[in-house]
């Protein structure tokens, strides 16, 4: 059971990563985008800012991984 | 009974392997099956490991003449009753819902911002608080999963 739920998390993990990498370019592209040729004023750097709630996902993934692993 | 014998019982009776016994007392898988078929014997803090683990006292498994069921000594916790079992699997069932929920929800929402920005651009026009309202939803996705994960890792009662 412990070692399912550590794959579980661990899959979750990896799913939440790839997604933060995802949405992070594609925002990022959309700013430039916006910047370049829709006269949006944000910054490009702002699309960092979504990899935080996708970074404490995978955080929280990971660190319950490692718990069900050791159990 | 024995002590090889004794071992090997509250081994079996916990329902442990020889290697999640061995790890748990801080020995090989060999010395745990040497004790079991008794060619040897362990040393003295390994009998007090072996108590602690078994919650037996070190007398039950030294002395010769003792009952055939172990008995727990006073000072170990009494054993779970089947409420707090049960209540234990709803809290973990809960927790795995719950981060499950939360993860889903940041992908969805992923999805939104990669695939539809308009849509995203719409929430955030109908929201009526400062913070976004799409980034409203990534928080509480985020916080869906550390509530999960909070009662996951909660040490039971």
């Amino acid at each position: 059971m412990n070692a399912k739920l550590s794959v579980l998390f661990l899959t979750l993990a990896l799913v939440l990563s790839h997604t933060l990498c995802a949405v992070v370019a594609a925002n990022y592209v959309n700013l430039w985008w916006g910047g370049q040729y829709a006269g949006y004023s944000f910054p490009t750097y702002t699309a960092f800012f979504l990899a935080i709630p996708y970074g404490a996902g995978v955080l929280l993934c990971l660190g319950l991984a490692w718990f069900f692993h050791r159990r | 009974m024995k002590l090889s014998e004794k071992i090997y019982r509250l081994r079996k009776q916990s329902g442990l392997s020889q290697e999640q016994a061995a790890e748990q007392l801080g020995v090989s898988r060999q010395a745990v099956s040497k004790w079991e078929s008794g060619v040897s014997v362990p040393d003295a803090d390994k009998l007090v490991a072996i108590s602690r683990l078994f919650s037996v006292t070190t007398d039950y498994l030294l002395l010769e003449n003792t009952p055939e069921n172990p008995p727990f000594p006073e000072t170990s916790a009494p054993p779970p009753s089947p409420a707090g079992e049960e209540s234990g699997k709803w809290r973990m069932a809960a927790g795995i819902a719950l981060c499950l929920l939360g993860a889903a929800g940041l992908v969805l929402w992923g999805g939104i911002v990669a695939f539809s920005p308009a849509a995203v651009q719409r929430l955030d026009a109908s929201s009526a608080v400062t913070l976004s309202g799409s980034g409203l939803l990534a928080l509480l996705c985020t916080m869906l999963l550390a509530a999960g994960a909070f009662l996951l890792l909660r040490k039971r009662n």
